[in-house]
């Protein structure tokens, strides 16, 4: 059945990439089995259209993939409107870091991202992100993906993926700065 | 160069993207600047510090299963023992064709578009319900290109995608929006595509995105100055596969 490309390569180009799809997975489905049963899914639709790829990028390409395959399970949950707009899914929600909001919505699954103790501060500032700034850090700096690599998996332009990316460095740097003062006021 | 474009660039230095020649330049005054210096190793320990938070990996299991599932379809024997994906592909498109008697609750989408949808998921109903699938059934795409000449006011682009997994069976023309649109039919694992084919100029080629109504997935895309409109009981990843093969076929044909 395949034709240029082979299993081979598949296997030595996309499934190191396991992890990776999988926390991504992890990230918008918040639910392991769910996660993994969209990683296989995404896995076998990377293996039918694998003639497709470029031959560049094979995590971005795979991530890409995957991330498609989310936002689809996502729109099935929310089947009982009948219709379903992806772009509603993941609109572009503008949450501010000081805002109260964001401590009630937009937050992370609490198992995204399992972290050593050591890392915890860090990993509750993180969780507190918005999603949309959530996702392009991630991508930049959990799976080294560069702006343009960003830019065409979550298909926005490189101009968004920079000032998300900005953004969320900047909520960071607050929300860190919050918790140790937060930290100081107790000591007092 | 001062400090303010010196901080819009800092980010873009820390993730190794700038130019080269900028890159010096603002190096250079991050050196011999104390605030930018400041900042820029905030950001740096910023990065570290994230780069170095220990990540959840997928489960051996996972690992195991993808292997497998590779391994046996890449044989090219889905249909030996049961496999795990294929299974899954098939529960993920279980709300299909429940019924005829299907009402479109289409009340978000805006106007024109709902309109459009509504027309071409109807019409996809109606090839099923009364059994008009295919007026001619064939497979090769030189038998079919002809045979819609007269039938409809263009020639639309055919391409049979059996060795990427997409047999095509056969075609039909619909009345869709008081015009006469050519529509192609595929094969999907267990269920059928319908594929409208229009020119983009015509009035009965509204750009469509994609999406789900009543458990059918459609999704819209325009290659080579042609509107196409998918729409099938299989889910929406599997509909995407097949038009990103389909787009990438036509692209690199003729």
């Amino acid at each position: 059945m395949r034709s240029t490309r082979t299993r081979q390569e598949f296997e030595a180009t996309m499934l190191p990439h396991i992890d990776a799809a999988y926390r991504l997975a992890m990230w918008f489905l918040r639910h392991s089995p769910d996660a993994e049963d969209a990683v296989q899914d995404s896995f076998i639709r990377a293996f039918k259209a694998f003639d497709s790829w470029r031959g560049e990028n094979a995590k971005g390409w795979l991530l890409k993939i995957v991330r498609n395959t989310c936002l689809s399970q996502l729109g099935k949950r929310t089947r009982h409107t009948n219709v379903i707009q992806l772009d509603t899914v993941m609109g572009d929600q503008k949450i501010d870091a000081n805002t109260p909001a964001l401590r009630d919505k937009g937050l992370l699954p609490e198992d995204a991202l399992i972290a050593a103790d050591n890392h915890s501060k860090l990993r509750k500032a993180v969780k507190m992100l918005p999603q949309n700034n959530y996702e392009v850090l991630m991508l930049r700096e959990f799976e080294d993906q560069t702006y343009k690599q960003i830019s065409e998996i979550v298909g926005i332009p490189i101009g968004t993926v920079m000032s998300r990316l900005s953004r969320a460095r900047q909520q960071l740097r607050i929300l860190l700065l919050e918790s140790e003062n937060e930290e100081n006021n107790h000591e007092v | 160069m001062k400090c303010d474009e010196v901080q819009c660039l800092l980010e873009r230095l820390l993730d190794s993207e700038l130019p080269p020649h900028e890159e010096g330049a603002v190096r250079e005054h991050v050196e011999n600047c104390a605030s930018c210096k400041q900042l820029f190793g905030e950001l740096t320990k910023l990065r570290d510090a994230l780069r170095a938070m220990p990540l959840e990996p997928a489960s051996e299991e996972l690992h195991r299963k993808l292997r497998a599932d590779v391994a046996a379809y890449g044989d090219g024997k889905p249909s030996g023992k049961r496999i795990p994906f294929l299974h899954l592909m098939a529960t993920h498109t279980a709300a299909l064709v429940a019924g005829i008697g299907i009402s479109f609750g289409v009340m978000h989408l805006p106007k024109s578009r709902m309109d459009f949808t509504d027309a071409y998921i109807s019409a996809h109903v109606k090839s099923l319900a009364n059994d008009q699938l295919t007026e001619i059934v064939a497979s090769d795409s030189h038998k079919i290109k002809p045979w819609f000449e007269g039938k409809v006011d263009y020639a639309p682009i055919v391409v049979d995608l059996a060795d990427k997994g997409f047999p095509l069976i056969g075609a039909r023309v619909d009345r869709i929006n008081q015009k006469n649109v050519a529509v192609l039919v595929y094969k999907l694992g267990k269920h059928v595509v319908n594929l409208f084919v229009t020119p983009t100029h015509a009035q009965s080629a509204p750009s469509v995105s994609k999406g789900i109504v009543d458990g059918f997935s459609y999704t819209g895309w325009r290659v080579r100055k042609f509107q196409f409109v998918a729409v099938s009981g299989a889910s929406g990843v599997k509909l995407e596969a097949f038009s990103e093969i389909m787009s990438i076929e036509i692209e690199s044909g003729e």
